[in-house]
């Protein structure tokens, strides 16, 4: 059975609800109003990233629901990504931050761990200078801060 | 753009009064007052904080000093999990390097297989230093700490350390026998070491850790810790001595309590919300992981009892090489205090002894355990009866995870693995290596387990699926198994059924490449029907018509051939078939001499692209070496480059290197590192 979703600029989309419930946020609203035909509004999502969102759950409509393994290190998995999934991703740093942010609204856990090991792996063995950069951030600490914050972290230097 | 994403988050986490926050200097609020006061905003903290835990140490220390935003949102997850290395000085054998060398250095805890060379670590002196600095700033982050791993027993030694001329060797003894055990009364009438160390320098070296690890206690004892969740405190097993942890820390931490004091153990104190809790050991009340390995010998007996009173809502616990009973009921006493049943969901004893009584006392108490793990005492026999396991599986319905292991001179009777598989109906691991193995515990995992529906109505007349009981085992090890033991027939019927099968140890069996055939993935059929209309679908009824291994999800894989069998056409028929198992992250083959060659097949493998290890015992020629022996050919500079491209997810290899050909195995490093994988591991055997 399809199930209507409209985005935030009120453009629609049709998906099978398999589909849409892959967002626990989508598959709660529709366990609390039980069938209806009325379109589900998801006013933080543009259609434009709805659509890669939608995408993203039409290929994993099958995986197993996901169970964290509390014992694994996450710090080791973060280049684990899947071959399609690291393709997908491949989108300009706006997209990115905003599949995360939707991921996080709509309650896509695999989706927003992908998101996030995909800015880890940007941010992996770059300097500050290079971190600024790639994210064209501006250094808003003064020289003394920075000097401050040096000496806090002397512990780790050349472990 | 991420600066547009996170400007958002700026504003209402760190812009809070219209000013940037300075970050924290001796006189301004810690990180952790900053972020305690700061509103998570859209939940981006939590984004960021997600992101900052796939990133390492070093980076989220290089991202602190990106800008404020960064400083905060990364700082915090800096210390959520704390590993302490701690250093200590001497044990001569322990100060070489590996296979004997005269390199020095010491071994790697938390990263195992790191060799961390003194040449290129920090002498003993700047660690301590380093480590005074790293603790000061542990402190002020107390509060973010969720997870402590506290590693001794890293030894170093330092030749350019200054002896502290006022200790003499006498000190030395009675200083550590108060820090840590020693077994190092051998060298008593050798005062200068083989390695040139003599007993003052040792004495100074004491000194710097014992000041280490009174810092690491007061850390411990502060009251921040309550916030903890993860406590590992580990000994290093690898060293014959050893170095343990110091019983006085325990005591210390309330986590055991000596005989001579349980008198003047307090009573409950209860909490605003009524929750009983002990004084001493509220500090932990929140913990809910707890592994301590190796304690230092002890003379008395150790209690989980006093772990269980002192973090009441434990769901992992973990004891490894403690010595004594780990349950010790004062029958004799009636006022004994009772434990309330407890909230452990995962167990795991090592290497200890416990009286079957003790420790179904404590099975008793733990009526959520899913995981068991226990490990024999070397020079104690299994004694476990049928009764024993009965008790078990009554007591704790719930297990999962089975993994006994009941150490080298003792059996695990096929009476207790056949109790275990008929009566813990919900079992995904089951792990005996070693034991019994026969026909009974053979049709034990075959048996087949009927289940309701979901759609199932309460007269029990709804529909109801069948499976075998090996085909919901999702870890499987069977190495080594005795009287009998487990055939070769058997495993080819037991794989044909292991549909979800992640990992499986059979190493011991002699498998003959004929009989390690994948077949196509089937999908799990049963029974379906109602009441007495139940119709059979497909019970794959034994014996079955010839069929293939059905462990699609296979992960993991230990397994032996014959070494007849290990012909050209064999390894070609070894390498083709593992080359199925899509999932495969590592691979142990333990023929002899099964040759890592394209020309054998090799080329095969590179289907698996989530390969991480490969251990094919065997492989004792590299470079440009042809074993004289066996004729075989020798790993290749076109193998390796071959490998890396293939498996662009490989970690380790382990290689077999005769002593003669050691020199090859730089060839192979350096041929990894012409490859741009300088990073994966060798290890050798």
């Amino acid at each position: 059975m399809p199930v209507t979703l409209t985005s935030l600029d009120n453009q629609e989309f049709k998906v099978d609800k398999e589909v849409a419930e892959r967002s626990i946020l989508i598959k709660n609203m529709i366990e609390d109003v039980g069938e209806s035909d009325a379109p589900i509004p998801l006013p933080n999502v543009s259609a434009a990233v709805l659509t890669k969102v939608i995408e993203y759950c039409e290929h994993h409509r099958n995986d197993p629901v996901q169970v964290q393994d509390e014992t694994d290190d996450p710090r080791k998995r973060s280049n684990d990504i899947e071959e399609w999934d690291m393709k997908f991703m491949q989108v300009d740093q706006e997209m990115l931050f905003e599949i995360i942010l939707a991921a996080n609204y709509l309650d896509i856990k695999p989706l927003l761990d992908v998101g996030c090991k995909t800015v880890a792996n940007i941010i992996k063995g770059k300097t500050p200078e290079e971190i600024r950069k790639a994210f064209n951030i501006v250094n808003d600490f003064t020289p003394e801060e920075e000097a401050q914050i040096k000496k806090e972290n002397e512990w780790a230097e050349d472990r | 753009m991420f600066s547009h994403v996170l400007s958002r988050m700026t504003s209402s986490l760190f812009h809070s009064n219209g000013r940037p926050k300075s970050p924290p200097t001796e006189t301004t609020p810690t990180t952790a007052t900053l972020l305690k006061s700061a509103s998570p905003g859209l939940g981006l903290a939590e984004i960021l904080q997600r992101i900052s835990q796939h990133l390492s140490q070093e980076d989220l220390l290089r991202c602190m000093l990106v800008s404020r935003t960064f400083y905060y949102a990364f700082g915090q997850q800096l210390w959520t999990q704390v590993t302490i290395e701690l250093r200590t000085s001497e044990s001569r054998a322990w100060s070489r390097g590996p296979r004997g060398s005269r390199r020095r250095g010491y071994r790697s805890q938390s990263h195992p297989g790191q060799w961390i060379d003194e040449r290129t670590c920090d002498p003993m002196d700047q660690y301590v230093a380093k480590m005074a600095l790293f603790l000061d700033q542990l402190v002020k982050n107390i509060h973010h700490v969720r997870e402590l791993r506290i590693y001794y027993g890293n030894s170093i030694h330092d030749p350019s350390l200054v002896p502290d001329k006022t200790r003499t060797a006498g000190q030395i003894v009675e200083d550590e026998n108060a820090f840590a055990s020693d077994d190092d009364d051998h060298e008593e009438d050798d005062p200068v070491h083989e390695d040139g160390i003599e007993d003052g320098e040792q004495a100074a070296h004491l000194t710097t850790s014992s000041q280490i690890l009174g810092k690491i206690k007061d850390v411990l004892r502060m009251n921040g810790l309550e916030r903890l969740r993860h406590l590992s405190l580990i000994g290093d097993s690898r060293q014959i001595s050893g170095r343990a942890i110091p019983l006085e820390l325990l005591v210390e931490l309330g986590l055991f309590i000596p005989t001579s004091t349980k008198a003047q153990r307090p009573g409950p104190d209860v909490d605003c919300n009524g929750h009983t809790l002990n004084g001493y050991s509220s500090r932990f009340r929140n913990l809910q992981s707890l592994d301590i390995i190796l304690v230092e010998n002890m003379s008395q007996v150790f209690q989980v009892e006093d772990v269980l009173r002192a973090c009441p809502l434990l769901e992992n616990l973990r004891i490894d090489r403690a010595i004594g009973p780990l349950f010790e009921i004062d029958h004799n006493d009636a006022s004994e205090p009772e434990i309330h049943s407890s909230k452990l969901k995962r167990l795991s004893f090592g290497g200890m002894r416990w009286p079957n009584k003790e420790f179904l006392e404590l099975a008793r108490r733990c009526p959520h355990l899913m995981s068991l793990t226990l490990v024999g005492h070397v020079r104690s026999p299994w004694t476990w009866t049928s009764e024993t396991v009965d008790e078990l599986v009554k007591c704790c319905p719930d297990l999962v995870e089975i993994h006994i292991n009941p150490g080298y001179r003792s059996a695990f009777q096929e009476e207790l693995s056949t109790r275990l598989l008929e009566g813990l109906p919900c079992l995904r691991v089951f792990k005996i290596p070693g034991g019994n193995f026969g026909e009974r515990t053979f049709e034990a995992l075959m048996r087949v387990m009927t289940t309701a529906t979901s759609t199932q109505d309460a007269s029990g007349s709804g529909p109801v699926q069948q499976h075998r009981l090996i085909s919901q085992l999702e870890e499987l090890d069977l190495s080594s198994t005795r009287k009998p033991g487990l055939s070769n027939e058997m495993l080819v019927q037991l794989m044909s059924y292991a549909f979800n099968l992640r990992i499986l140890n059979a190493s011991g069996v002699s498998l003959s490449p004929r009989q390690f055939v994948i077949a196509e993935p089937e999908p799990v059929q049963g029974i379906k029907g109602t009441g007495d209309d139940r119709k059979t679908v497909d019970l794959n009824p034994l014996p079955r018509p010839p069929q293939g291994w059905r462990c699609h999800k296979l992960e993991e894989i230990s397994i032996g051939f014959a070494m007849a069998d290990v012909t050209f056409r064999g390894c070609n028929n070894i390498y083709a078939t593992l080359g199925q198992l899509l999932e495969l992250r590592q691979i142990h083959i333990l023929p002899n001499h099964l040759p890592l060659t394209l020309e054998e097949g090799l080329g095969q493998l590179a289907t698996l692209k989530h390969l991480r290890h490969l251990d094919i015992h065997g492989v004792s020629n590299v470079g440009r070496y042809t074993d004289p022996a066996s004729g075989k050919k020798a790993i290749t500079e076109e193998v390796i480059q071959w490998m890396v491209q293939a498996w662009p997810k490989l970690e380790s290899l382990r290689l077999y290197l005769d002593p003669p050909k050691r020199q090859s195995l730089a060839e192979v490093r350096q041929w990894l590192v012409q490859a741009g994988r300088g990073d994966v591991r060798i290890y050798v055997d």
